[in-house]
């Protein structure tokens, strides 16, 4: 996997822009419920992660490790996020209830919580979480992307399980 | 095996990636321990979240939207590097030339100058037959350079010695005060007004207005006037009258009962003009004629230098506009109908290239004195002759131009690649 990504942003580097789908179709859900996590609804999902997918492209000289496409573009897309969720707030008369780091979930509450809870892992539990989840990736896969040996995986996803469990319950009781 | 250690492979569990002598190790720490069931559960129900949840986003098809912004945005930079290339190209031929202090819009006032000379040339022929315009107080009509009814279109008003002078191709608006030899031009996008000085020959032949209609009658008369009948114009009925002299080919259509000109075609040289909708002694807002900076524009100063001008200033001409306007083959003609149409292009393009306005007005000054070196040898009775049909910009052996100076036994012959040579009349380019 990871050496596709890495053959596809070669070529988007030497002048194929339409080989950048298939960056865009190996990333765009994990992408997605990062942002849903961080966004709520769907339509703003759309908007951000278009928006990381263009600004990812005119920067992928910068990109120095290939094998972290992924990760670098989470990081785009939480500078773009913060950008929607700071117009929100701008437009928004409810500005309160959409602070930073908050979700507004108002259109797919329970759908969301998880989401949001996925956005708050740390980093690398929640990119073995979205590979396995969001980008259908086997444990095996995850152990190459990531460069970690398979027995690691298990063990972050276990570790993640309960981190997302505890976040989870925190939220459930804040309500 | 303990708690930890049973937590930390749960996971490895549920995807079924436990080694058979382990999972025998962990299922009997499953039946002792129900707390670490409970944690099982739990990270079930979790992996089952996850996956339903996965499909929710599975929804999302962002990738062709991606995708068209991607190569619109990629062809937006490839435009703008390559228009930055060609901005750069143009300064670089500009900035190796001989220039001088350019004066601005000058562009503008090779068209009006001489447009005016030539054009009062025409419209005596006209005051031979009806006398209106020698005095009328105001003055207004559109007038085409071309044949094309419906080419760009200026549109002057005047008044005595003075004129307001406007495009329908660029925003430019000109007001000339012709006994001063001077002009403001103002741009209302960018409320900027500039005052030019005309010097030069050209600032003496057009110092009077009234002059030059009485000059061209007295070389218009003695010449026979041709009637053409009546047709109808603009829902008048008119009449019509042509008078032609050596180089001037003039008729008028005139109101057959007021006998008040309606519309004049002349033919100076190789160039035709259109006058129509013309109107005498109509009420004018003398304001719109003043020399005064309107309110709120900001002015500059400059002064045109119009008696310096060089084979070399067309040269360099013919090359940007070749090169740059052209895309590097030679226009099918090049003359005042061109250089009008030209005109509004170049003021397009310069925005196009998002040019700054003092760049503007270097072009335009430039291209200005190009053109007046070609443009001054009609009148001044050079020959010249443009044959630069189909010829591609850099072919050496193909000549584009030539012309004769005054007095010169050898004509100057310009070439494809822009080299000039002295060439005896009989082995000028058939």
């Amino acid at each position: 996997m990871e050496n596709s990504d890495k053959y596809y942003i070669q070529r988007c580097l030497d002048g194929h822009p339409d080989d950048f789908r298939y960056l865009v179709r190996n990333h765009q859900w994990p992408l997605a419920a990062y942002l849903g996590g961080k966004l709520g609804n769907k339509s703003d999902v759309e908007e951000v992660a278009q928006e990381t997918f263009v600004r990812a492209y005119f920067s992928l000289g910068q990109l120095q490790k290939p094998r972290s496409f992924g990760s670098w573009l989470i990081g785009i897309a939480e500078r773009v996020a913060k950008e929607k969720l700071r117009e929100r707030n701008r437009f928004k008369a409810m500005q309160e209830s959409f602070a930073d780091d908050k979700a507004d979930c108002s259109e797919n509450q329970s759908g969301c919580e998880l989401e949001q809870a996925i956005a708050r892992l740390p980093g690398q539990y929640r990119d073995v979480i979205l590979l396995r989840f969001y980008a259908g990736r086997s444990c095996k896969e995850i152990a190459e992307t990531l460069d970690m040996r398979p027995g690691t995986v298990t063990k972050t996803l276990s570790r993640a399980y309960s981190e997302l469990r505890r976040l989870l319950s925190k939220t459930a009781q804040a309500q | 095996m303990n708690c930890t250690k049973c937590k930390e492979i749960l996971a490895a569990y549920i995807e079924g990636l436990v080694e058979d002598t382990e999972r025998v190790e962990l299922e009997e720490h499953l039946n002792k321990c129900p707390l670490c069931r409970q944690e099982l559960q739990e990270f079930r129900t979790l992996h089952r979240k996850l996956t339903d949840s996965s499909r929710n986003w599975q929804q999302t098809d962002i990738e062709n939207n991606v995708i068209k912004r991607v190569i619109h945005g990629q062809n937006e930079r490839l435009r703008q590097t390559s228009r930055a290339n060609r901005l750069l190209d143009i300064w670089r031929t500009i900035m190796t030339s001989r220039i001088t202090k350019l004066a601005a819009a000058a562009v503008i006032a090779i068209v009006v100058l001489f447009g005016i000379g030539q054009f009062f040339g025409g419209t005596v022929t006209f005051a031979q037959v009806i006398e209106p315009i020698l005095n009328a107080r105001t003055l207004t009509f559109d007038f085409i350079v071309g044949q094309e009814e419906d080419g760009p279109v200026i549109h002057d008003i005047v008044v005595g010695n003075k004129i307001r002078r406007t495009f329908s191709n660029m925003e430019t608006i000109l007001i000339l005060d012709l006994d001063n030899a001077k002009m403001l031009t103002l741009a209302p996008s960018s409320k900027s007004a500039t005052y030019i000085d005309i010097k030069g020959p050209i600032g003496e032949q057009t110092k009077n207005l009234m002059e030059f209609v009485r000059n061209a009658v007295a070389r218009l008369e003695g010449h026979a006037v041709e009637e053409l009948g009546k047709r109808r114009i603009n829902g008048s009925d008119a009449v019509g009258f042509r008078v032609r002299s050596h180089d001037e080919d003039v008729t008028i259509w005139a109101d057959s009962r007021t006998a008040t000109p309606l519309r004049i075609e002349l033919k100076y040289g190789q160039t035709c003009y259109i006058l129509r909708n013309i109107k005498f002694d109509v009420p004018v807002d003398e304001s719109l004629l003043s020399m005064d900076v309107p309110a709120g524009y900001i002015l500059t100063e400059q002064e045109i230098d119009l008696s310096q001008f060089s084979e070399q200033d067309f040269v360099i001409t013919l090359r940007i506009l070749v090169k740059h306007f052209y895309n590097s083959k030679f226009p099918d003609s090049l003359g005042l109908e061109d250089f009008m149409n030209f005109v509004g292009h170049i003021q397009e393009e310069a925005n196009e290239l998002t040019m700054s306005d003092e760049e503007q007005v270097l072009l335009g000054m430039h291209f200005s004195k190009g053109f007046m070196f070609f443009q001054q040898m009609g009148p001044s009775g050079i020959q010249r002759r443009y044959v630069g049909k189909g010829v591609k910009l850099g072919e050496a052996d193909k000549a584009v131009f030539w012309y004769k100076p005054r007095g010169s036994k050898t004509y100057r012959v310009i070439y494809g690649d822009m080299s000039v040579k002295d060439v005896l009349p009989q082995d000028l380019p058939k």
